[in-house]
């Protein structure tokens, strides 16, 4: 009786342990994103974000069991501090909050990778990123493994492909951001390799990529989102998603607090819980007293620095992508400039203006480019919606509507200038000014203060310089050998000859918002051997003021003579002056003047008074071909005024097929008609052209 | 003349090209050498604010290990000189312990002797005590024995006289009762004797007009009849 009473109290006993024993186990983590760095300047622990969110993890570590504690990027930038200290304060605090892994997420590559992966080295926190690599290697951990009990969990981190990096960097490190597939399948072998029981991403891709990636890889367990990750699927927010198959993707992105993750260690990782806390705690831990020690030294140390003022009594100025636009054309003297929307902080400054203040205002402290697009090219990234234009308005620049073939000068910061690479998909020729933004803003800010302007017009105002030249030349020379006697072929020229010509063209403009003068020099020489063919030399002044898009008045000086003399030893010398009103719209440009027109010498005459009128109109089309009409026709009446007129009237049709961007085949048809005041026997000529052209466009300043 | 003339410009405009080809690349060797630069600087900037920073922890440390080493000797002289004073206190209270373990034994030697003595005197008292207590328990043993006795007697006497009494006072109840019955008797004259009167004085009246010594005979009967009551019922 004794012995079966002991039986029934083991059974007892083992019965209530057996579910203590054979329980399942839960991994606990806890996990932060978007820190920015956003350190406050003040030196009260309480009133710092961070700080406060360090009391609550260092609380929980002490109430309960903790595992490990990731963060999931953009813990180091845009903040003021952690930029000063190149990301070595975040690590700082990571290193005192026991983080055991942070993921490299996009922003956080503006203090630089070669920067992070010192700070790194002599720190515990693992920096993680898969597809960061320098010469096709990855310059940071790609994953980290964590250990409990009989189970083994590996961490691979997945960067996002937004982050732009320092052309210097780039240049000297040969760093790219890969694709995260070109890793993902070797990093994740490598850790089955090594036991790894569950496997977890800390990923900054988005909400698409991470179901792609769930789908592709069934070996992942869990996704980690955070830092650029936004969570979105389809426009709606959702923190959690559970597939099918009982793996999840979490969504971690606020930044005021901290998340802690209970995962189920059972045959799969099964998410039980996520807690999101931002409550404020109380601590009087000796680590947290020395964090706060550590981060208070890099605040005087910033503090010393950053207070530097850089002017007293500054105007009250609203600082935006704009205005600073404004000021890198103002710097390099460009046609446009162009910033991105998260290069720069909107804010107002005023009176005492610091180190600090500009800090704040620029967030990506990327150097500044120059370079020159086409007409085209500008076109096409108008419509970008992360771009900031400063000069480009309604299509036209300086008040000249874009032509296409024209290059236009471009100041824009890197991460402008890479988003223009990305989007017409080339290189684009650029120089690099090694000048950091930052540092033009605050030496403005010192000196000139042309950013407390309220009205940049004036940089529409600045003179430009275009030289437009168009050669068209020709050359036949022709041998005939035969005997005199004998006959020639139909078709064939009879004797030798050499012919040759001439019709050259430079446009060399002056011009702003306002004003544009035109100078024209144009030659139409033709000789067959002693024969002038052609023989025109013309010099033509063009004014208009521009104040309105479509009509403006103008002002033109021409003066016509010939090349070489002719045979009678005559230099006919006419002159034009007319003034009117030109217009433009669309592909039609006209001019409608009077004026005045005088043959003074071989032989002079007397002075004719007339209207001018002067259409043109150009069509591209086909990529290609442009059509060209021109009509240019002056009809005058002689002084005093009688029944007679004179009429000169140029018809010019004209084809071109565009080769390359200097060189094009015309078909060119003219028309001219002059019918002279003092014999009324009307001239006409027609001359169809086929030549080989040569176009250059310059613009020197 | 011509043809050497258009030779000379392509001439020309190709050895520009090649100028610019040259400026070129030492314009990608400059760009090369301010990239490096430009990552030195900051790697630069990086290791002298951390340097900066932990120097000054290191200085902040070496401040507190100074102040607690100076703390520690303050505290080892302090220890010191609490150990020497700690000695000597000890050393003189070790010479007051030797003393007054001298005088404890030379107490504790007279204070065997005292205690034999009071011992002895002790066990003396209380013989004569013990003597004294059963003496004293013997009278009052006597005493319960008399008292007892003469409580006895006095039980007695004032049984019989209760006895006595108690006839005596059977007698003057009955006296009592024949003389309440008595008194009803003569209260039962007296209410006829007020009638009577009553009648008498209506008489009286009648006579009064006749006579006055009729009446003062009558009063004065009426009066001796009072008297006579009155005696009676005094004499009760």
């Amino acid at each position: 009786m004794r012995y079966i009473y002991h039986i029934v109290i083991c059974l007892v006993i083992i019965a209530t342990c057996i579910p203590y024993v054979f329980a399942d186990e839960t991994l606990t983590i806890l996990a932060t994103s978007n820190l920015r760095g956003n350190f406050s300047l003040d030196m009260d622990d309480t009133a710092d974000p961070l700080l406060s969110i360090a009391r609550g993890i260092i609380a929980q570590r002490a109430a309960q069991q903790v595992d490990c504690y990731v963060d999931l990027g953009n813990a180091f930038s845009p903040g003021v501090l952690s930029k000063y200290s190149y990301g070595a304060i975040m690590l700082d605090y990571f290193e005192f909050v026991q983080c055991d892994a942070a993921l490299v997420g996009s922003r956080d590559i503006a203090v630089g990778l070669k920067n992070l992966e010192l700070a790194s080295r002599t720190r515990p926190t693992q920096l993680l990123s898969i597809n960061i690599t320098v010469d096709n290697k990855p310059i940071f951990k790609p994953y980290w493994i964590y250990k409990k009990n009989n189970y083994t969990i590996g961490f691979i981190g997945i960067t996002s492909s937004k982050g732009i990096f320092d052309v210097a960097e780039k240049r000297v490190l040969s760093v790219s951001l890969a694709g995260y597939r070109e890793y993902l399948s070797s990093t994740i072998a490598a850790l089955k390799d090594m036991k790894c029981t569950y496997i977890i991403i800390l990923s900054g891709l988005s909400a698409e990529e991470n179901m792609a990636l769930m789908k592709e890889y069934p070996d992942v367990s869990v996704i980690l989102a955070g830092g650029d990750a936004s969570g979105l699927y389809y426009d709606v927010y959702a923190p959690r998603v559970d597939l099918e198959d009982g793996r999840s993707i979490i969504t971690l992105s606020k930044s005021n607090g901290f998340y802690s993750i209970y995962l189920g260690l059972k045959q799969k990782l099964v998410c039980q819980k996520v807690i999101f806390s931002d409550t404020d705690k109380k601590v009087s831990d000796s680590v947290y007293i020395d964090l706060v020690e550590r981060i208070n030294l890099w605040k005087e140390r910033y503090m010393g620095v950053g207070t530097s003022v850089l002017a007293q009594d500054f105007p009250a100025t609203s600082v935006s992508s704009v205005t600073i636009a404004h000021l890198l054309r103002h710097y390099y003297n460009t046609e446009i400039a162009v910033v991105t929307v998260q290069d720069v902080f909107a804010t107002k400054i005023a009176g005492q203006v610091t180190s600090i203040d500009v800090q704040r205002i620029i967030q990506n402290d990327y150097t500044i480019f120059t370079y020159r697009l086409s007409g085209t090219q500008i076109q096409t990234i108008r419509g970008a919606t992360s771009l900031i234009f400063s000069g480009l308005s309604g299509g036209k620049i300086q008040g000249v509507a874009v032509h296409p073939d024209r290059m236009y000068s471009v100041a824009s910061t890197q991460s402008a200038y890479d988003t223009i690479a990305a989007i017409l998909r080339q290189d684009v020729k650029s120089r690099n000014t090694w000048t950091p933004l930052s540092v033009l803003l605050a030496n403005d800010i010192k000196g000139n203060k042309y950013i407390a302007n309220n009205d940049f017009s004036y940089l529409d105002n600045r003179v430009r310089l275009i030289v437009d030249i168009n050669l068209s030349n020709m050359y036949d020379n022709s041998v005939i050998t035969t005997d005199d006697t004998a006959s020639t072929p139909p078709g064939m020229p009879s004797k030798t000859y050499t012919k040759w010509g001439i019709e050259d063209s430079a446009n060399i403009t002056l011009y702003n918002q306002y004003h544009t003068l035109t100078v024209t020099p144009y030659v139409y020489y033709m000789r067959q051997d002693e024969l002038y063919l052609q023989n025109l030399l013309r010099g033509t002044l063009f004014y208009t003021y521009t104040f309105n898009p479509y009509i403006n008045p103008y002002h033109k000086s021409q003066v016509d003579t010939v090349v070489v003399k002719k045979d009678d030893g005559l230099r006919p010398l006419l002159f034009r002056e007319t003034i009117g009103a030109s217009f433009v719209y669309s592909y039609f440009s006209g001019r409608l003047g009077v004026g005045f027109e005088k043959q003074t010498q071989d032989p002079p005459k007397d002075m004719l008074y007339g209207a001018e009128s002067i259409l043109q109109m150009q069509i591209p089309f086909l990529n290609y071909f442009t059509y060209t009409f021109n009509l240019d026709n002056f009809i005058s009446v002689p002084e005093g005024g009688d029944s007679t007129y004179q009429i000169r009237t140029e018809l010019r049709n004209t084809l071109s097929i565009k080769i390359n961007s200097w060189l094009s085949l015309s078909i060119r048809h003219r028309w001219f008609y002059y019918n002279p005041l003092d014999t009324q026997i009307p001239y006409t000529y027609t001359q169809l052209l086929i030549s080989l052209d040569v176009k250059a466009k310059f613009k020197v300043f | 003349m011509q043809s050497s003339t258009i030779l000379l410009s392509f001439v020309i405009v190709v050895v520009l090209s090649s100028c610019a080809t040259m400026g070129t690349q030492d314009t990608k060797l400059v760009d090369q050498l301010k990239a490096e630069n430009r990552v030195c600087s900051q790697n630069l900037n990086l290791f002298m604010r951390e340097n900066d920073v932990l120097k000054a922890e290191n200085a902040k440390y070496k401040r507190e290990n100074a102040d607690v080493k100076s703390r520690n000797a303050v505290l080892q002289s302090d220890l010191n000189a609490l150990a020497t004073k700690y000695k000597n206190d000890i050393a003189m209270l070790n010479e007051r312990y030797a003393s007054l373990q001298q005088k404890y034994d030379v107490f504790v030697k007279q204070s065997d002797s005292k205690i034999q003595e009071l011992e002895q005197r002790n066990k003396e008292l209380e013989k004569k005590m013990a003597d004294e207590i059963a003496r004293l328990n013997e009278v009052i043993r006597k005493q319960e024995v008399d008292f007892i006795k003469e409580k006895e007697n006095i039980i007695n006497q004032n049984t019989k006289k209760e006895i006595e009494y108690q006839a005596t006072i059977d007698s003057l109840q009955k006296q009592v009762t024949a003389l309440t019955s008595e008194r009803e008797q003569l209260k039962s004259r007296i209410a006829e004797a007020e009638v009577l009167i009553q009648k008498m004085q209506k008489e009286l009246d009648e006579v009064k007009k006749a006579g006055v010594t009729e009446m003062k005979k009558s009063e004065d009967t009426v009066s001796e009849t009072k008297k006579d009551n009155q005696k009676q019922e005094e004499s009760k």
